[in-house]
């Protein structure tokens, strides 16, 4: 979660609007679904890479982000690899598994391709988040949700959500570290016996949860939270030049990726689709 | 005449569990000014200030007798929305009270729930900022903000809402001395500037000289003293008796000459200890303090260049270059500001940091080939919270725990549990919850955990966060005891006064490097790098170093020590 925090800086992405990022989720979402097709996906992709680009998203903090991509991406290949119906072209075999009159322990060149088809799609969307988190504070996110009518105790859940993460994580790595130093050779164990000591932090960890909702509740409730007026926002979520420019760049180029698909287009129609 | 700000009248007060908390308390508060409430944990002080900001009746619940007004508004006829524009409650946690993404949204978001206009909260947002020297830093997240200035920020956030009274429940327990220093000094500002009426619990009594107009003693729930600073800590044996502390000058002038006026500030105490001296004419007589024979023999812990950087963006370094050599027996203090580098110096000791240059070696060995949990069978190490460190059913299971580790025998375990119980003075508690003990408890049953281990080196990072005065002399007379007893204990802490009353060796630190290392008394006559170091010495250190050319010899550091000194002259 860390990862993908916000990080202030002053480029025209940060500049923009929430829901103008919001927006370009949405066209995420679209063209994975309506535009699924390697050039249209990697056009789709490279259009976000602009985003990222002049945004500054640097690449060195989603270094956790990046590896778990990689995991994915080998879930997929490997997966579709032996499993895809369509797949014809044999490239590897592990032996014979007959279902049906489909080997799968076969590993084909179109579950190969289908399997990078599927991960490219999820890129398009998760390679969307980070724009969306790392250029927009809080504030911004709270107040285009109350622009939109979003009542405002769902925002407060979503935004002291974000707020306490950092503090669980902490003292749940304290209360690791104090079993550790009562001779619990954690780093020693094999995982199933780690599992089993996780379990344990979470007294302590419930416990700390209680105690900060308790606090919460105090600060909450001292700052007038819940009084029965129509609140008010210092945050302005009002579209601006740029964000009319974004918006329209983003509505373009996803007519067009969606157009070319329903028009019928692919690039690889000789393979499956 | 002054307008009368809050009135309290014969309140009483009994939680669900018919604990008597509160009993027949009345005092009035004049606006504009600063009252300092004092006691020892568990005397009434949160209950006081929940009564006060209206959190009782409206959040906590139990029987209440008697009254409280607030700028004339009897506080339980009002939900605490509407109290909240006339009051403003600070509690100990500023991370608990820090809601929002940002400084400003964290000030603005008091005005914005009460509908003000966009214009007007910008306005009160910079008041309320400035007023507490936090302006330019809008965009910041609190997270990144020093522990004053997010309390500042908290305080910020309630003046936003322009309240007329402050009320801070022990605001300053969990900084550091910048920190305390920076909380105290806005409420200063406020009152000078702004006419603010602020009642504030606390335990800091040296501070509560410097900034408040009157002060109030709480005892189990009753009011024991009430009055100018001056006055109260004039009533030495009543507040030594229910656990406030006395001013160390203020104790002094009370040991050496009960029958005169006792002094309060540096120059009365100066002036009281000249005329003793006068009057004894010994000036060149007096004894020197005893300073402890500098440490023999190979070091039980070394740390050789040892560095370590936090990775970040960007990353922070926060060792550079340390150098330290500890020795069996030896009670050392590690002091300095947060940040400094104190808690991440003593985590290397035990691996849970792994060092990004240089060695820790134990008994002349590096420790990398080592857990964590085989070196805390030598090094115990008992965290700042002691809540993040129970994680049992009972006090006995929590000492078993790490025993059970070792997998010792069940008779040796029981003997530990018994004996380590026993040296925290919890063996009554054996079956308790351990969550179900006061804080002080559970930071002393986190020590019998460690202790029970035996490990021949006990580190306690910042025992005395959060404590009373008597908590706080409690955990560091547990440390000395442990060190008479043959073990080497390292403790870092803020309050100087423990320092020199406990430790004979002190390490300062700042900005991740060694400034000073050496005797206490040493150190603490090196007030220049003190002050670089933003230390401030006690005032018995003060006061002897003023006293340094008539006579009065360097190094008394405590005033039991100063009081033996004169009373040995002839």
């Amino acid at each position: 979660m860390a990862s993908i925090e916000y990080v202030r800086k002053n480029t025209p992405i940060h500049n923009l609007q929430a829901i103008t990022k919001m927006i370009l989720l949405l066209a995420s979402f679209a063209v994975s679904f309506f535009a699924l097709d390697f050039v249209l996906l990697g056009v789709w992709i490279l259009f976000l890479i602009v985003w990222w680009v002049i945004g500054g998203i640097e690449i060195k903090r989603l270094a956790l982000i990046l590896k778990i991509l990689v995991g994915t991406y080998l879930f997929f290949v490997i997966l579709q690899g032996f499993t895809y119906r369509f797949g014809s072209t044999v490239l590897f075999q592990l032996g014979t598994v007959m279902v049906g009159n489909r080997n799968y322990a076969a590993y084909t060149l179109e579950g190969f391709l289908f399997g990078s088809l599927v991960f490219m799609r999820v890129l398009a969307v998760v390679f969307t988040i980070p724009i969306l988190t790392m250029t927009t504070p809080m504030t911004k996110l709270a107040a285009t949700l109350g622009k939109m009518k979003v009542p405002y105790q769902f925002t407060m859940i979503f935004v002291t959500g974000i707020r306490f993460v950092p503090l669980v994580f902490q003292t749940w790595t304290g209360v690791i570290q104090a079993q550790k130093l009562r001779g619990r050779d954690i780093d020693k164990m094999p995982f199933w016996r780690k599992a089993g000591v996780y379990t344990s932090v979470l007294t302590p960890l419930l416990l700390y949860l209680l105690k900060l909702s308790q606090t919460l509740q105090l600060a909450l409730e001292c700052r007038a939270f819940g009084s029965p007026v129509t609140r008010s926002y210092v945050e302005e979520a009002k579209l601006r030049v740029g964000d009319y420019i974004a918006i329209a760049s983003v509505i373009v180029v996803t007519a067009i990726l969606v157009g070319l698909k329903l028009m019928g287009y692919s690039s690889t129609p000789h393979l499956f689709i | 005449m002054a307008e009368v700000m809050v009135e309290v009248e014969n309140l009483s007060f009994s939680y669900p569990d018919s604990t008597k908390a509160l009993k027949n308390i009345s005092f009035e508060v004049n606006k504009g000014q600063i009252i300092a409430v004092l006691g020892a944990n568990g005397a009434g002080k949160t209950t006081l200030c929940h009564h006060l900001t209206g959190i009782i009746p409206n959040i906590y619940q139990g029987t209440t007798e008697g009254k409280v007004l607030v700028a004339g508004m009897n506080v339980s006829d009002h939900p605490v929305y509407e109290l909240a524009q006339k009051i403003s409650f600070v509690t100990q946690d500023p991370e608990g009270q820090l809601i929002n993404p940002d400084v400003l949204m964290e000030v603005a978001f008091g005005p914005e729930n009460l509908g003000v206009p966009r214009d007007q909260i910008m306005q009160r947002a910079k008041w309320a900022l400035e007023a507490v020297g936090l302006q330019g830093l809008e965009s910041r997240s609190p997270s990144e903000l020093s522990g004053g200035q997010k309390q500042r920020l908290v305080l910020a956030a309630g003046l936003s809402m322009e309240p007329e009274l402050l009320v801070l429940d022990e605001p300053t327990s969990q900084l550091d001395p910048i920190g305390t220093a920076e909380v105290l000094d806005s409420l200063v500002h406020l009152k000078q500037q702004y006419g603010m009426t602020t009642i504030l619990t606390t335990h800091a009594s040296e501070e509560v000289l410097r900034i408040a107009d009157r002060s109030i003693v709480l005892n189990k729930g009753e009011m024991v003293a009430e009055g100018d600073p001056r006055t109260v800590f004039s009533k030495v044996n009543l507040l030594d008796s229910v656990g406030v502390q006395v001013p160390q000058v203020a104790m002094l002038g009370y040991k050496l000459a009960p029958q005169n006026p006792i002094p309060m500030t540096l120059e009365e105490g100066k002036e009281l200890l000249t005329n003793i001296l006068q009057h004894k004419h010994l000036v060149q007589n007096l004894p020197k303090p005893s300073t402890p024979n500098a440490p023999t023999g190979s070091p039980v812990l070394e740390c050789i260049d040892l560095s370590y950087t936090y990775p970040g963006f960007p990353p922070v370094e926060a060792l550079t270059a340390v150098n330290l050599k500890i020795h069996r027996g030896e009670m050392i203090a590690i002091i300095g500001q947060n940040g400094s580098g104190k808690t991440t110096l003593v985590k290397q000791f035990l691996k849970l940091l792994k060092p990004t240059k240089g060695q820790v070696l134990l008994n002349g060995k590096d420790i990398q080939a080592l857990t964590t949990g085989q070196l805390a069978t030598s090094i115990g190490l008992a965290l700042q919270n002691p809540d993040e460190q129970l994680f049992t059913i009972s006090c006995q299971k929590e000492v078993e725990f790490g025993l059970r580790n070792l997998k010792l025998p069940e008779n040796e375990i029981k003997t530990r549990v018994d004996e380590a119980l026993g040296f925290v003075g919890l063996q009554e508690q054996w079956d308790t919850f351990p969550f179900r003990l006061s804080f002080g408890d559970r930071r002393s049953l986190t020590v019998a955990a460690v202790i029970a281990m035996r490990p021949d080196i006990i580190v306690m990072d910042e025992p005395t966060t959060a404590q009373d005065y008597l908590g706080r002399h409690r955990i560091a007379r547990l440390g000395k005891k442990l060190n008479e007893s043959g073990h080497t204990v390292i403790m870092i802490t803020h309050d100087m006064n423990l320092v020199t009353q406990y430790a004979d060796r002190t390490v300062v630190m700042m900005d991740g490097e060694i400034l000073l290392d050496g005797p206490t008394s040493k150190v603490f006559s090196e007030l220049d790098t003190l002050k670089k170091a933003f230390i401030k010495p006690p005032p018995i250190v003060l006061l002897d170093k003023e006293l340094e050319s008539d006579g009065v010899p360097q190094g008394i550091l405590t005033v039991d020590a100063m009081v033996e000194t004169l009373s040995e002259a002839p």
